[in-house]
């Protein structure tokens, strides 16, 4: 599999989680729900909306009734803040962010071809 | 100068970084192993003790993880930033398995850890212990596809470099991931981590003992560990072998330094400490064969002929070609627009040369030799800390084994201060690894100095300084949590 059809795999299965939760057409005869995902059609049946909702209760109870892990879950947000929000953002921009394919191409040729004069 | 400056603070700075992690990553991969198989016991037992002890090194297990998890994201930053050159250089052959590590680390973890966590109560003992087993079989998925990554560096398989797009792009996936250093590298780090979970649990079962309290727990936890361990070792061992072979014939010059070999030969000694040598140890290691040809550093300076007759380029020869390579990749890019036969004629020339591409960048060949000294004695340490520990876990299963443990006070302290020591070990071992491919960040193709991008110097020493505070700090705060959670312990009966 290549890396976007990764991608879509990703996004898909993200997408047909979410959505399974929330109630969409029922059909009555075949006693599911049906939508319609990249023109192939999903049905989410009653069984599968029950394991979704356990899913949900498993998270919800789990995270309402957590004990030690309380500092843990507060040690990670500070973590993401201070890597996404400080590092990220101010420290480490990528050399190569804002420039499309060809100037990137041009950059980085232009960086080896350098360093190859400054050698000889 | 203050390139070269620049390269040794881009590089100080990602060495920080790999090495926190690495402090997280094994630990993880262990003590997985150890928590699943105390999970099968209580499933297979039914004996509830067997869940508590589960348990609570699941507890320990969640706060290394909570502070272990993103480090790895930082390395990532400093791609992009620091080694730009690099990144773009080698495309989607290390873009891919990262991004494969992302997606399959977040869907197992968010998935089996909260099985694992929430589901004490919510699912069945056997779906519980599947979950678990995942768990620790996800975090070792992961390491998959960093260490496929890695390996790529140590040998380059699976590619072609395209001059149009300045960039290597894979032509052949299963190469990649099938690469031989790939295979043994994967299993050399998984089952360190095995050991190094072993370690961990046997020391703070140890203190335990030491304390008087919690002894059925922790004899039950370090005879468990003690298998776990002693079975990883092994593995470990046989892992290190294969990987010793790999180094041999892939990056000859890494197992030069590590071995502090100027001249080889046939019946290459191995060294045991400067001055102590085992004839002939060398060849057999590396080749499995007593008369194993060995390269030395001075073989592969001036060139050599191995025993099957193949002929070796020396240093000169191969930057002679690099810079050949180099000329034809300027030519082709001046010229593909203007002139298309000449530029046909560079492509030629730089395809012939292309595997010396990297050697055109470097100005002696004593710019070959990685750190000899610092890569000899982090080979030593490795290598004499893992067999202290294995000898360590086969005494203290011994000694368990023979209902005497429990008595043995300084069996126990050694035990518990060797928790430190699994850790300088897999540290050691990352430091033969990495700097020992000096000054390759891609064997053959390109060195650091290429790669690194042009960034100013105080950028980079003020974002490493910011890291040794931000670690340093999240490392307190592990070992706070840690500690008090040992401190609680697992309250479960004696009885």
């Amino acid at each position: 599999m290549s890396l976007n059809g990764l991608r879509i795999w990703y996004c898909e299965n993200m997408f047909l989680f979410l959505w399974s939760i929330i109630p969409t057409n029922w059909n009555e005869s075949t006693k599911s729900y049906h939508l319609n995902l990249r023109n192939r059609s999903v049905s989410v049946d009653l069984t599968m909306k029950k394991t979704l909702k356990n899913i949900w209760n498993l998270y919800y109870d789990g995270f309402k009734n957590m004990t030690w892990g309380r500092p843990l879950w507060l040690l990670i947000f500070l973590k993401v803040i201070i890597l996404f929000l400080v590092l990220r953002m101010f420290f480490f921009k990528p050399v190569l962010s804002g420039k499309n394919e060809a100037e990137k191409i041009e950059y980085v040729g232009e960086q080896l071809s350098r360093t190859i004069n400054n050698n000889q | 100068m203050d390139e070269m400056t620049l390269v040794d603070w881009s590089r100080l700075q990602f060495a920080l970084t790999a090495g926190y992690h690495w402090i997280f990553v094994p630990l993880t991969l262990g003590l997985a192993v150890i928590m699943a198989t105390m999970e099968t016991l209580y499933v297979v037992k039914r004996d509830e003790f067997w869940k508590q002890t589960a348990k609570f090194w699941m507890k320990l297990f969640g706060i290394n993880f909570a502070v272990g998890i993103a480090t790895g994201i930082i390395l990532e930053f400093e791609f992009g930033t620091n080694w730009s050159n690099y990144s773009w250089f080698v495309g989607d052959i290390f873009g891919a398995p990262l991004a494969i590590e992302g997606i399959f680390a977040f869907f197992m973890e968010a998935t089996f850890f909260a099985i694992m966590y929430f589901g004490w109560n919510k699912v069945s003992k056997k779906t519980h212990l599947v979950a678990t087993w995942l768990t620790g079989i996800g975090a070792a998925i992961s390491a998959v596809w960093i260490l496929v990554a890695n390996s790529w560096m140590q040998h380059p398989v699976g590619m072609e470099f395209n001059p149009d797009t300045v960039r290597h792009e894979m032509v052949d996936f299963w190469a990649l991931v099938l690469n031989p250093v790939a295979i043994s590298k994967f299993f050399h780090s998984v089952f360190s981590g095995w050991m190094t979970g072993a370690i961990f649990v046997i020391g703070l079962s140890s203190w335990y003992l030491l304390k008087k309290r919690e002894t059925r727990f922790a004899l039950a936890s370090i005879r468990v560990a003690a298998v776990v361990g002693v079975v990883g070792t092994v593995a470990l061992m046989a892992s290190g072998d294969s990987s010793g072979i790999h180094v041999a014939k892939y990056q000859p010059m890494k197992l030069a330094a590590a071995e502090g070999l100027q001249d080889g030969g046939p019946q290459a000694p191995f060294s045991i400490v400067p001055g102590v040598e085992v004839p002939g140890m060398l060849s057999m290691l590396a080749t499995h064969d007593f008369n194993g040809y060995v390269p030395g550093i001075n073989d592969m300076l001036n060139g050599y002929t191995d025993a099957e007759g193949n002929v070796h380029l020396s240093a000169e020869q191969k930057m002679e070609r690099g810079k050949t390579a180099l000329k034809a990749f300027n030519d082709y890019r001046a010229l593909r627009d203007t002139d298309p036969v000449k530029a046909e004629q560079a492509r030629k020339v730089l395809d012939e040369n292309v595997e010396y591409f990297g050697y055109g960048y470097i100005d002696s060949p004593q710019e070959l030799v990685p750190n000899v000294d610092l890569v000899y004695w982090a080979f030593r340490v490795m290598v004499g800390l893992g067999s202290f520990l294995l000898l360590l876990m086969v005494v203290v299963l011994w000694a368990e084994w023979k209902k005497k443990l429990e008595g043995m006070t300084w069996l126990q302290w050694v035990a518990l201060l060797s928790i430190p020591l699994v850790y300088l070990a897999g540290q050691a071992g990352w430091i033969v690894a990495e700097v020992g491919r000096q000054p390759w960040v891609i064997e053959g193709l390109l060195p650091v100095k290429a790669a690194v991008s042009s960034v100013s110097v105080a950028a980079v020493q003020t974002t490493f300084w910011l890291f040794v505070a931000i670690f340093t700090l999240f490392l307190v705060i592990e070992i706070r949590i840690m500690i008090n959670a040992i401190k609680q312990g697992p309250k479960i009966s004696n009885k």
